[in-house]
C-alpha cells in the first residue's frame, strides 16, 4: 500500500516511516497540515498515519478531516500520545481504521495495517493487536 | 421538637439579634415575623406576604406543595437537602440560599421557624475552586501526554539505532521494553478517577499482553493481578519488575516452549511471585552480579520497593518479590 506518515517529530516519523517499509509497503512522511495536503494531491496514499497534535497547535484530526473531503477513500490510523476519551471521540468521527496510543509498537503498526490488506468484513484493527 | 414560645413579640427580640435572615411562617403559609437582616436579604418588607413570593415564580407551585407535607410532620431539618435553592429579591434578582426549618409553637399557634443565608460567596468560591482543579487537570494530563511523546522520540531513537548497529539490536529492543513498561503507566494514570493513581491489574494486564505480543501458540503468560490502585512510582517500579521477569523467562525458561505464571497482590504490601515451568535456573546464578541486566534489575528494584527478591528452581524457575 502507500501510505503517508504525518507527524511533526522527526526522529519518530523517521523510526515509523522505516518501520512501514519492513512490512513491505511504500511510504512518504510530512511534517505539517500544509505539507500533507500537498503529498497527498501528489500522490494520493491510501492509508495515512496521523499525528493528533502536530507542531504550531497544528490539528492532525482536522487535517484529516481536510484529506477526506479531497480523497474520500483514504483510511486513517492515528497514532497519537493522546487517547482520552474527548480526542478518541473527535477520531472517531473519521471512522478510523485504528487508533494507535504513542510509544507504538511495532506489532501493533503490522496488525493495524494487516486488518486493512484484509477484505472489508473482516472487522478493523483493534487497537495495534494489543499493542501499548 | 417543636419550641414553646409565649407570643410572637417575644420571639422577635430574639430574631432581631440573630446573625442570620430569619422568618416565621404561619400555617397557612403568610409571613409573620420577618427580622431586619430578612428585610435586608431579599430588600423589600416581609410580613403579612406569602412566603412563597421569597421563591422563584418557576419554583413557588413546588414549594407550596413541599410546604403543605411540612406542615403534615413538622421537624427540624435543613430544607431541600442536595437541592440547589434559590431566593428572589424584590427587585427580581435571585441568589443561592440555604434554609434551615423548625417547628415552634407561639401563643398557642403553630408556625415554622425559617433561617435563610445567602450562600453567593460560597457558590463562587466553589465555581473558582472548580474551575482551578480543571485547570490543574488538564495541565496535569499534558505533562503525561508530553512524557509519552517523549519516551516516543527515546524508544524510535533506539529503533533508529538498532537499525544502523544490527548487533545491538537485541539489547536496545530490552531496553526499549523497559521503557514502554514505564509509558504504559502513563497511559492508564488517565483511566482511574484519581489521575495520580494506576490500578494495578489493568496496567499488569496490558504490560504483559504487549510484552505476549507475537509469541508461539506454545508459549503461555498467564498473570494473576489483584486489582488494586498504587501510586505512580510505585506502578513503574512494578511495571519493570515485571518486564523484567516476563523477558527472563522467554530468554532462559520457556522461549522454547512452557508457561510462565505471574502472581501480583499489591493489597497489603506487594507481592510478586513468577513461576515457570522452563529448566530451571543456573546453579551458579549470582542476583547481585548477573548472569545478565535482567536479575540484577529484579534485585534491585525489589531493594526500591523495600522489599527483597528471591531465586530458587523448583522444577522450573521461581521468583519472588516481597515489598
Amino acid at each position: 500500500m502507500r501510505i503517508l506518515v504525518v507527524e511533526d517529530q522527526a526522529i519518530v516519523a523517521e523510526d515509523l516511516a522505516a518501520t512501514i517499509e519492513s512490512f513491505g509497503h511504500e511510504v512518504d512522511t510530512a511534517g505539517t497540515p500544509q505539507r500533507a495536503l500537498a503529498a497527498v494531491v501528489a500522490a494520493p496514499p491510501d492509508v495515512v498515519f496521523m499525528d493528533v497534535h502536530l507542531a504550531a497547535g497544528a490539528d492532525g484530526i482536522d487535517t484529516a478531516v481536510q484529506i477526506r473531503h479531497l480523497y474520500p477513500a483514504t483510511r486513517f490510523i492515528f497514532l497519537t500520545a493522546y487517547t482520552d476519551p474527548e480526542t478518541r471521540q473527535r477520531a472517531e468521527a473519521l471512522d478510523p481504521a485504528a487508533y494507535l496510543p504513542k510509544p507504538f509498537d511495532p506489532a501493533g503498526v503490522e496488525a493495524a495495517l494487516k486488518a486493512l490488506g484484509e477484505p472489508a468484513d473482516a472487522g478493523l484493527a483493534e487497537d495495534g493487536g494489543g499493542s501499548s | 421538637m417543636s419550641v414553646a414560645i409565649d407570643d410572637l413579640a417575644f420571639l422577635y427580640q430574639f430574631l432581631e439579634a440573630a446573625p442570620d435572615a430569619m422568618v416565621v411562617v404561619d400555617a397557612g403559609g403568610t409571613i409573620r415575623l420577618a427580622n431586619p437582616q430578612a428585610v435586608d436579604l431579599f430588600g423589600a418588607p416581609l410580613a403579612g406576604k406569602p412566603v412563597e413570593d421569597l421563591v422563584p415564580a418557576d419554583a413557588r407551585q413546588r414549594h407550596a406543595e413541599h410546604r403543605a407535607r411540612y406542615e403534615q410532620a413538622p421537624r427540624t431539618r435543613t430544607m431541600g437537602e442536595g437541592l440547589q435553592l434559590e431566593g428572589v429579591r424584590g427587585n427580581g434578582d435571585r441568589f443561592p440560599v440555604a434554609i434551615s426549618l423548625s417547628p415552634i409553637t407561639a401563643g398557642g399557634e403553630r408556625f415554622t421557624l425559617a433561617a435563610v443565608r445567602d450562600i453567593s460567596d460560597q457558590r463562587r468560591q466553589e465555581q473558582r475552586l472548580r474551575e482551578s482543579l480543571r485547570q490543574k487537570e488538564v495541565l496535569l494530563k499534558e505533562v503525561h501526554h508530553r512524557v509519552k511523546n517523549n519516551l516516543q522520540i527515546i524508544i524510535s531513537l533506539l529503533s533508529l539505532q538498532a537499525r544502523a548497529v544490527p548487533t545491538l539490536a537485541p539489547a536496545l529492543h530490552e531496553a526499549q521494553a523497559r521503557i514502554r513498561s514505564m509509558a504504559l503507566v502513563h497511559e492508564r494514570l488517565y483511566q482511574t478517577s484519581d489521575v495520580g493513581a494506576v490500578e494495578v491489574a489493568g496496567y499488569l494486564g496490558a504490560l504483559v499482553d504487549d510484552l505476549g505480543n507475537g509469541l508461539p501458540e506454545n508459549v503461555q503468560i498467564k498473570l494473576d493481578a489483584r486489582p488494586n490502585q498504587v501510586d505512580t512510582d510505585t506502578a513503574i517500579t512494578l511495571g519493570l519488575i515485571v518486564n523484567e521477569l516476563v523477558s527472563n523467562a522467554l530468554k532462559h525458561g520457556i522461549g522454547g516452549g512452557g508457561t510462565l505464571w505471574l502472581d501480583v497482590d499489591t493489597r497489603d504490601g506487594i507481592h510478586v511471585v513468577a513461576q515457570d515451568d522452563g529448566p530451571g535456573l543456573p546453579s551458579d546464578l549470582n542476583p547481585r552480579a548477573g548472569p545478565g541486566i535482567g536479575v540484577r534489575l529484579v534485585s534491585r528494584l525489589a531493594e526500591q520497593l523495600g522489599g527483597t527478591a528471591t531465586w530458587t528452581s523448583n522444577g522450573g524457575a521461581r521468583v519472588e518479590v516481597h515489598a
